[in-house]
């Protein structure tokens, strides 16, 4: 079945280690840098030694945000605020006359960490000689904690402070915390305007802010390289937003777009281990996507892999995309993460933005592996958590 | 655009507290049972917050028995909660007696917040009292086992698929207290729109632990009641003083209606319309008006191509709140204009509490259950009714009434709503 009628990408907004606008992180991709260092902000020497791609100089200040309203924000809130608001500058929607009824909304989160130092007073107020005594937390010490900080932990709380910094009412999610999340969120932004629920839709996502805990948590996962020599994947901070429409309607409104959402597709199949989807799952959403965009696997031009960097969801992956395109050798691999890093609910609508830039200026950035295509048309996207979820989104260009 | 498929729903699993089988949930919910209970763990003795809706330990215990392998690696209570409505669900529908095409059949579950425990704070506080950052690095596997950092939110959802080899389309929702509504509303697009032919939808949440306990007294919004347990949540009432948690899990089974009809499933009822909203509003209050809930209700009502005539019931989002309660009847009122004096509102949340991100999950079930019956179970401990919310909300019991179709709201912190229409099944 395919995608119709035609949802065209009318405008993107990016925040990454790389650049503060999605065309700053096109330049230093071109330039072949990458935002790759020695985790900053803190001590991370207990935990190895760590890199990541961290995202600096994004204040809510610079932002013009409102105190009141940043004492709930953290750096995710942030990203999601900047990417959503070049995303709808972009494709011009403060004078598209569309009303904030028929603006949807649809977003892929990460997980959402405290700040240590928001509970630490009310941590130790509550100590006691046998460690956390929940009888003092209970009898004041935990009115310590600002009484908004319950809104700062939970992540559609900055999801709905983008909404009201930009008027937006219309349909909306938040799914969470993984790159496929991010890949839901664009398919149910399609399926809004396929629908006609919708005029217009901003969709993407957000990483998590890299912290202590988050790191803690993707070594719990055993998926963070605790070493650059040791195989695992690198965390990145970032955060991508698509302003999606329908093609009849941004002709309409004289909305300009170069690419177009043809397929997407997802499944779910864990390994045992808990490591990585199975391959069989992976190929199930490429196959998914293709067939929903009418294409075959010879039409693809160039694959944005998942490719995070552990040795079972690379394993897997790589069975998946040899059951569907057969012979490897000839297909056009690239991945962003050498560049930016693993964003997570970030990633397809991240690489969305890359695909974009490689079909508008015909140039394969020089991280990528295989025979160069001589023109790109189509750029598959697939991302995976490694729980076990997979998805794949195509774009295409569009004359 | 595209032919819509139908949706209708096949199978229903929940443990609540009110019980772990739909039909003593149901019975107990018609009786006006409250499954609200002084909290007893010894780590909530002194929290502002006094008495929950606790899943029964003898039901936990059932939970735990029947994952043995599950109750042993994770590490929240909503996992096991999860698998067993999932579980309860699939059996009911009997999907898994014959061949069924596992890709076509994905997961959508909301999820809550997850758990914050002091102690992974208060280990790794050093002699200056600061948070000694590289010695957590260097024990970070000292985490606790209910630990956030250990528990991440799709998990469950992922264990589902694993579990009962659903591998199609797998997704988790969080919008807070309106995830559970979505959830289902997303599983019933993938369906309407061909992505797949079942999904498994529902939610699963419980925030009953030390942060927890603290977290809506912090906002303002929990009871602090030391009341009879069983009366404190009295949505609609003057007296009620906020929310009271609950904990627990619902799914469904949303199946097409062809897919359905081809293996002879037992349809309850079938899903007619889903919307969602925005408040763009305030992150701290729901528009006063309930205009988020009066346009998400509007779009439900628009998707399903009804008139606000054809509803009889609503499961309302009915909070307890002072805020919530008046805004959702305003915006009632404002959807449904005469109807509304004629429509049976009750809220669940007065006898469950409010499962927070799961909360339209069981309220969904019981939404089919009530069109499925013609009944109507009350909205109990509404003595004192309040002036600004003055609908039916069936306060003096159980009602037997034609229920042609019903609408169950949920409406979420920050400001996101989300509204979902049942309707009788006809071929």
């Amino acid at each position: 079945m395919m995608i119709a009628p035609q949802v065209v990408v009318t405008g993107a907004g990016s925040v990454s280690s790389i650049g503060a606008t999605s065309s700053e992180t096109w330049t230093a991709l071109l330039g072949g840098q990458n935002g790759i260092r020695p985790v900053r902000g803190f001590d991370a020497g207990g935990f190895g030694r760590l890199f990541a791609a961290q995202v600096g100089d994004l204040t809510a200040e610079n932002l013009g945000i409102h105190p009141r309203d940043a004492r709930i924000m953290d750096l995710h809130s942030l990203m999601l605020m900047s990417a959503a608001r070049q995303a709808y500058g972009a494709a011009g929607l403060a004078d598209a006359g569309i009303a904030g009824d028929a603006i949807g909304f649809f977003a892929g989160m990460g997980m959402v960490d405290y700040e240590v130092d928001d509970i630490l007073p009310a941590v130790l107020k509550s100590l006691g000689p046998a460690g956390v005594d929940y009888g003092r937390f209970y009898a004041g010490a935990y009115r310590d904690i600002h009484p908004l900080w319950p809104l700062s932990m939970l992540n559609n709380v900055t999801f709905c402070q983008v909404a009201i910094d930009l008027g937006i009412k219309g349909e909306n999610a938040v799914f969470c915390p993984h790159a496929d999340s991010g890949a839901v969120a664009i398919t149910e932004a399609v399926g809004a305007l396929c629908e006609e629920r919708a005029e217009a839709v901003l969709t993407g996502g957000v990483s998590e802010k890299i912290s202590p805990l988050s790191i803690a948590r993707g070594l719990f996962a055993e998926i963070l390289k605790r070493a650059p020599e040791e195989p695992g994947t690198v965390l990145g901070e970032g955060a991508a937003i698509l302003c999606l429409e329908n093609r009849a309607s941004a002709d309409r409104r004289g909305a300009t777009y170069s690419v177009a959402v043809a397929g997407y597709g997802h499944c779910c199949a864990p390994r045992d281990d808990g490591t990585a989807p199975l391959p069989g799952a992976i190929a199930g959403a490429m196959s998914a996507a293709l067939e929903r965009a009418s294409l075959q696997p010879k039409d693809i031009d160039v694959v944005i892999v998942h490719r995070d960097g552990t040795e079972q969801a690379d394993k897997s992956e790589d069975e998946g995309l040899l059951s569907i395109f057969g012979d490897l050798r000839n297909l056009p691999v690239f991945s962003t993460k050498p560049a930016f890093g693993h964003l997570l609910a970030a990633a397809p609508a991240m690489d969305i933005v890359v695909a974009t830039m490689m079909i508008e200026r015909g140039i394969i950035p020089p991280i990528w592996s295989g025979k160069p295509a001589q023109q790109v048309r189509n750029v598959m996207v697939n991302c995976q958590s490694y729980e076990g979820q997979c998805a794949t989104i195509i774009v295409q260009a569009v004359a | 655009m595209a032919a819509r498929r139908r949706v209708v729903v096949t199978g229903l699993g929940l443990i609540t507290p009110l019980g772990t089988g739909v039909t003593e949930n149901w019975d107990r919910l018609l009786a006006g049972v409250s499954g609200i209970r002084r909290l007893a763990m010894a780590e909530a003795i002194g929290a502002p917050v006094k008495a929950a809706g606790n899943v029964t330990a003898g039901d936990w215990q059932a939970a735990r028995d029947a994952f043995p392998q599950d109750a042993i690696n994770e590490g929240e209570r909503r996992t096991l909660f999860a698998l067993w409505a999932a579980k309860s669900a699939l059996h009911d529908a009997q999907l898994s007696e014959g061949p069924f095409e596992q890709y076509r059949c994905g997961v959508a579950l909301a999820a809550g917040l997850g758990i914050n425990r002091l102690e992974d704070v208060a280990r790794w506080v050093d002699s200056n009292r600061r948070f000694d950052i590289p010695r957590f690095g260097r024990e970070y596997t000292a985490i606790h086992p209910e630990s956030i950092m250990r528990n991440n939110s799709n998990r469950p959802a992922a264990l589902i698929a694993r579990r009962f080899d659903l591998h199609g389309m797998n997704l988790t929702v969080t919008t807070a207290c309106a995830s559970g509504t979505q959830a289902i509303g997303t599983a019933f697009r993938a369906i309407q729109r061909g992505d797949a032919a079942v999904m498994l939808a529902g939610g699963a949440d419980s925030m009953i632990n030390p942060i927890g306990l603290v977290f809506f007294a912090l906002l303002g919004a929990a009871s602090a009641s030391s009341d009879d347990p069983a009366t404190i949540c009295r949505p609609f009432d003057r007296k009620r003083s906020g929310l009271v948690m609950g904990e627990g899990a619902g799914f469904a089974l949303l199946e097409e209606e062809g897919h359905a009809l081809r293996r002879g499933a037992k349809i309850y009822a079938e899903v007619s319309g889903y919307g969602t909203s925005l408040d763009a509003y305030q992150v701290t209050a729901p528009h006063p008006a309930g205009r988020g809930a009066e346009s998400s209700m509007m779009r439900a009502l628009q998707d399903a191509g009804m008139h606000p005539r054809e509803i009889d019931y609503i499961n309302a989002h009915g909070t307890s709140t002072k805020l919530n309660d008046v805004a959702e009847t305003t915006a009632i009122k404002a959807v449904f204009q005469e109807h509304a004096r004629k429509l049976a509102v009750s809220s669940s949340k007065s006898m469950i509490g409010h499962l927070l991100a799961a909360a339209g999950a069981p309220e969904f079930v019981y939404t089919i259950l009530s069109v499925q019956h013609d009944a109507v179970h009350p909205t109990i401990n509404l003595t004192h009714p309040d002036p600004k919310c003055d609908l039916d909300y069936v306060a003096e019991g159980q009602r037997l009434m034609k229920v042609r179709a019903a609408l169950s709201n949920s409406i979420g912190f920050g400001g996101q709503n989300a509204s979902i229409i049942v309707r009788k099944y006809h071929t």
